[in-house]
């Protein structure tokens, strides 16, 4: 009984201190680092969750409006830098698409 | 480790193990900066495997499953030697495949501290680098660093 005590306080101080140190070199603890840190929807771009690009198989548009679809995809994002310049870029890009 | 009863005849000798681990993790999710965090807790069991005939190499399977966020499954393959009955050395292959699929590989060391006959405590430093997987959010690894505990037993 007495080495179970013994292993049990072992474990709860050396959890503690993995928690301890976690949290001690956690220095962006707001970001995401994996995509499963998101929700379902969402996607880890750049430390923040943003929501997943519609497939273009999902936008109901035919032919030359998949360009068209992608930048909707973009811009229906809650988390969409609207001063991000490389997702105006994307934009630009996927925009130009859909004029083929 | 060498926990286990003795072999009747030529075969394997079994451990099992039951822990838990987190440490930090850390990864570059893009903008070429590297950060790190606390990593998920996890909740880890599985068995070594050894011939009786070298029992200082064994072969390690573990399940584990992450228990914050979205959480996720995955496991890991090792090969592990033992310098003396309460000190090895391993490296293996590590991943997980649901949610999201992450792989890699790592290295690290398993110290048992011995109570009755058949059980004991592990004490479980390791590092691994998981480069491959629909978890990343780019082409950058993830690096865990690792300090697992808990419970080995004899089977």
């Amino acid at each position: 009984m007495l080495s179970l005590q013994r292993a049990c306080i072992v474990i709860f101080v050396s959890a503690a201190t993995a928690v301890l140190i976690g949290n001690a070199a956690c220095a962006d603890g707001g970001t995401c680092l994996r995509n499963s840190d998101c929700p379902t929807d969402d996607e880890c771009n750049r430390g923040k969750c943003k929501l997943k690009p519609v497939p273009l198989g999902d936008a109901g548009g035919t032919g030359g409006s998949s360009g068209a679809s992608a930048v909707t995809g973009g811009s229906s994002s809650t988390d969409l830098d609207a001063g991000d310049a490389s997702d105006a870029a994307l934009a630009s890009d996927t925009g130009s698409g859909g004029s083929a | 480790m060498f926990l286990a009863n003795e072999a009747r005849a030529e075969g394997y000798l079994m451990d099992g193990d039951f822990g838990i681990g987190s440490g930090i993790e850390g990864g570059d999710p893009g903008g070429g900066k590297l950060g790190w965090r606390r990593a998920r807790l996890h909740v880890t069991t599985g068995i070594d495997l050894r011939d009786d005939e070298a029992e200082s190499d064994a072969l390690g399977f573990r399940a584990f499953a992450e228990i914050e966020k979205r959480g996720s499954l995955g496991g890991e393959v090792r090969y592990e030697r033992w310098m003396t009955h309460s000190f090895g050395v391993y490296g293996g292959l590590i991943g997980t495949v649901t949610p999201e699929t992450l792989f890699g590989g790592g290295v690290g060391a398993t110290i048992i501290i011995p109570f009755g006959k058949r059980a004991g405590l592990f004490l479980e430093p390791s590092f691994h680098v998981l480069p491959v997987g629909s978890d990343l959010p780019n082409n950058n690894p993830l690096i865990w660093i690792l300090f697992s505990a808990g419970i080995k037993l004899g089977l």
